[in-house]
């Protein structure tokens, strides 16, 4: 199982705390993040179940 | 010869005068973000002089720059608006360079800036991002392009009130509480959700329905940070 997110990089106003709370949130649900890049503006993050 | 020189006076002039508006503007609008880049390649070869081998030489220089103003003050009451620097400019810049020493037609050196959070964030700076060095748009940084743009992007606010439940969460899931982990579910499952992991990771989550789970819970018992 794999979950996709993405972060609009001009638009988050603290980015650190953006993550943090996605990945408490997706860890919440049996998410850990496996993975991460940046593609133009956008940081994705992908999640795989524990 | 004498059109020339006079020429070129007019235009040092005019150069001369356009920067001093350009200074003048700068020191009454207070501070700016300088973006500045400054690209130097060189190879030198030297000459032999017993041999007579001659020398080859390739250079590349050159200097791009910036101005963007913010609304942070620089006069008197400079720091009064010590929060201006938030809203100072996003720059992205990417520079390429390859097959400089071929004269083949995908040689060549490029670069591209955006500057401004307006210019980062449109659509189209990403599409000028994803065109390749003869400016076209690859089919698969096309297809990339339309994939990533397809997810939702993450709602900041909602992240960070559904961030409190879930470490309250998964602080009883570590406690193997299965008691108070049921007070989630249920509440979970009022908003609609089949159980908390689902409400936790799902992208429709709304601020209602973060409201509902979180009077459910505390009915519960459950104590949660504002």
């Amino acid at each position: 199982m794999t979950q996709v997110r993405r972060v609009d990089l001009a638009a988050t106003s603290d980015l650190e705390a953006e993550i943090q709370n996605l990945c408490t949130n997706m860890a919440a649900g049996g998410y850990r993040l496996a993975s991460s890049f940046v593609y133009q503006t956008q940081l994705v993050l992908i999640f795989q179940k524990e | 010869m004498r059109i020339a020189i006079e020429m070129r006076s007019v235009l040092l002039s005019l150069g001369a005068a356009w920067l001093a508006v350009m200074l003048a503007g700068c020191s009454t609008q207070g501070y700016s973000v300088i973006a500045a880049t400054g690209t130097t390649i060189g190879v030198g070869i030297s000459q032999n002089p017993t041999s007579g081998v001659v020398d080859a030489t390739l250079g590349y220089k050159r200097a791009e720059l910036a101005f963007v103003p913010t609304n942070r003050n620089g006069g008197k009451k400079a720091g009064d608006h010590f929060e201006g620097a938030r809203d100072s400019a996003n720059v992205i810049m990417e520079l390429q360079y390859r097959g400089i020493f071929s004269f083949s037609a995908d040689s060549g050196i490029y670069q591209r800036l955006a500057v401004g959070d307006i210019a980062v964030a449109q659509p189209g700076a990403a599409i000028i991002f994803a065109k390749g060095p003869d400016g076209k748009i690859d089919s698969q940084a096309l297809k990339a392009l339309q994939a990533v743009k397809g997810i939702s992007p993450v709602d900041e606010s909602i992240e960070k009130e559904k961030a409190k439940l879930s470490k309250k969460y998964l602080e009883y899931k570590q406690q193997n509480n299965a008691a108070e982990l049921q007070k989630f579910d249920t509440a979970a499952k009022v908003a609609g959700y089949d159980s908390f992991e689902s409400f936790s990771v799902s992208l429709t989550v709304t601020a209602e329905k973060i409201k509902l789970i979180r009077e459910k819970l505390k009915e519960a018992g459950i104590q949660l940070e504002n």
